[in-house]
């Protein structure tokens, strides 16, 4: 069915690059380490355990991100991809274990500390999460109002080319949120996020809910922004076109509810292509979107 | 089963109250933080200018409207319910003293300030939880802005500082109303109203009033906050913090003027030890 060919082969231009506007490259990528520099990891997690209340999201979870590389965190629904997303952040903090950022403890960070830290990564969340009381500009100009001293005239250049590089155009700038669609949302999102010119990118679930060209771009603009100055990039999808097409390394999580008291939470991990020939039933389950036994809870309710 | 008999044995009226205890003590906890961190970024850095004008024109220009019609409506009643009670004992141009007394000291602060949680703090209970379900909380945190300090803060000074203004201006138009129905309908002697109204009263009673509105203020911003901020996700989570952010904010409304009153008598006595008789 031709899911994980290479991106190499892909054929002919696709729709997605003539949808949105070229990114350039970043002009202080030069400054990141080199890869295989013998830098500890961007990110760590170091035994993680996550519970809401009694309910256990995340059992002992332990995974590296390197630099410059494309994590792709796939599993079913509820199994913990977002708040595993959103532990790497720091925007939870875990229950048990410990989260590294470039070998420093997290914990052990004032939130200041964090705060600064967080200036260098950007978020985009799965509802794009729009500031709905701001215009567009105002939304993608916000990271630089509030954390620089650029003048309202560079600052307004900085987002008409962030607007421009994501494909939109500048009549969109006064448009609230309300007036956008979907596409268009987590197009003004990633803008928002890549402002500040974060070396993390962390996407949360970006093409649920777009049509497949939409979804299609939104995939152009992740290799365009990893492209564009060795970002280092997190995904969480469930979306199989994703994975094929931005994945460097991809983690499966099962949901630790279905775990037997041994069995680890992270089911995969490998390439897009060892992936889609995985023989451990699990994963070939959720690739093949086949719902198998699972159907039989549809009997116990 | 094993579960279901221990639910069973847990749902005892002590484990009810028990439960009820701690949920109370942690709430309570966690308003203390909450407002801790809060008057922290007070202290270390303030929200910039416009966004502070943005709160304030939504908490003070925009409530302009619901605090005169309180204020007016109180007024004319105060005057409509008093002037019969007044006239069997001939004491007519006494209304002016009721009404204006009434309304500086106690009706135009706590009535202000409860339409006020009804129309503010309700409005910020559910933006904040909306904010909060859609994630707008987080992202604010992913683009170096503290919630806290960028949500929390300016509405607690629109409330805190123009709530008394809001106060101010119930008590002046239920003044005025107070004063029309008087002496336009009722024809009470237009002198003799503001003769007694003057002689009772004092600029610590308007500037008593004043206070404690700043108060009310200040528990409205930091309940709804609060609540906005633990809102439950979806459309019933957002619906029930904007319920319970006005239910407290008048609880508290309440308490504080109670509590408020006790003081301001006692420091009344302390100002003015001549004022409580004796030899």
């Amino acid at each position: 069915m031709g899911i994980f060919r290479s991106r190499k082969t892909a054929g002919p231009p696709r729709a997605a690059s003539s949808i949105v506007g070229p990114m350039p490259a970043r002009p202080h990528s030069a400054g990141r380490p080199p890869l295989g520099s013998g830098l500890p990891p961007v990110l760590e997690l170091a035994s993680i355990t996550q519970r809401f209340g009694s309910q256990l999201v995340l059992r002992d979870i332990s995974l590296t991100v390197e630099e410059a590389e494309t994590l792709v965190i796939i599993g079913e629904s509820g199994c913990g991809k977002s708040v595993t997303l959103k532990l790497m952040m720091a925007l939870l903090d875990a229950t048990a274990g410990n989260v590294f950022w470039r070998g420093r403890p997290v914990a052990d960070m004032p939130e200041r500390q964090r705060a600064k830290q967080r200036l260098s990564y950007g978020f985009l969340f799965q509802g794009a999460a729009l500031f709905d009381s701001m215009s567009v500009s105002e939304n993608v100009a916000f990271g630089l109002r509030q954390n620089t001293d650029l003048s309202e005239t560079k600052i307004r250049e900085i987002v008409r080319d962030r607007l421009r590089e994501v494909g939109l155009k500048e009549v969109v700038c006064d448009r609230k949120p309300a007036d956008l669609s979907g596409g268009m949302k987590k197009r003004v999102a990633l803008a928002r996020a890549l402002a500040l010119e974060p070396e993390v990118m962390f996407y949360d679930e970006p093409t649920t809910g777009l049509d497949p060209v939409m979804s299609d771009v939104i995939n152009e603009l992740i290799l365009r922004t990893k492209s564009r100055g060795r970002v280092t990039s997190i995904v969480v999808t469930h979306d199989m076109r994703t994975v094929e097409r931005v994945a460097d390394r991809v983690i499966m999580l099962r949901p630790a509810a279905l775990l037997r008291p041994e069995e680890p939470q992270i089911v995969f991990e490998g390439t897009a292509r060892e992936l889609a020939e995985s023989p451990d039933p699990r994963v070939e389950q959720f690739v093949n979107g086949n719902a198998g036994e699972r159907i039989e809870e549809l009997s116990l309710t | 089963m094993a579960s279901e008999s221990r639910a069973r044995h847990f749902d005892t009226p002590f484990h009810i109250l028990g439960r009820w205890v701690l949920g109370f003590v942690t709430t309570v906890g966690d308003l203390s933080l909450f407002t801790a961190r809060m008057l922290r970024w007070m202290v270390l850095r303030l929200p910039k200018r416009a966004v502070l004008l943005q709160s304030f024109y939504q908490i003070g220009v925009l409530s302009v409207p619901v605090v005169v019609i309180t204020g007016a409506f109180i007024g004319m009643v105060l005057a409509v319910q008093t002037y019969d009670q007044l006239h069997l004992m001939r004491l007519d141009t006494q209304l002016g003293a009721v009404i204006n007394l009434s309304l500086v000291r106690e009706l135009g602060p706590v009535l202000a300030a409860t339409m006020l949680a009804g129309r503010v703090g309700s409005a910020m209970a559910a933006e904040i939880g909306t904010m909060r379900v859609t994630e707008q909380i987080d992202a604010l945190r992913t683009l170096g802005a503290d919630p806290i300090q960028y949500l929390v803060v300016p509405r607690f000074l629109g409330c805190c500082l123009l709530i008394p203004l809001l106060s101010a201006l119930a008590d002046l138009t239920g003044v005025f109303s107070g004063w029309f129905i008087s002496t336009q309908i009722f024809e009470i002697n237009d002198f003799h109203y503001w003769l007694h109204s003057r002689q009772t009263v004092s600029a610590y009673d308007i500037y008593c009033g004043l206070l404690k509105s700043m108060f009310f203020g200040a528990a409205i911003a930091i309940v709804s906050c609060h609540r906005g901020f633990h809102c439950s996700s979806g459309a019933q989570g957002v619906g029930q913090a904007a319920t319970q952010a006005f239910v407290t904010s008048f609880a508290a409304i309440l308490v504080l003027d109670f509590v408020l009153a006790i003081f301001m008598n006692d420091f009344y006595y302390v100002l003015w030890p001549s004022a409580l008789g004796g030899p």
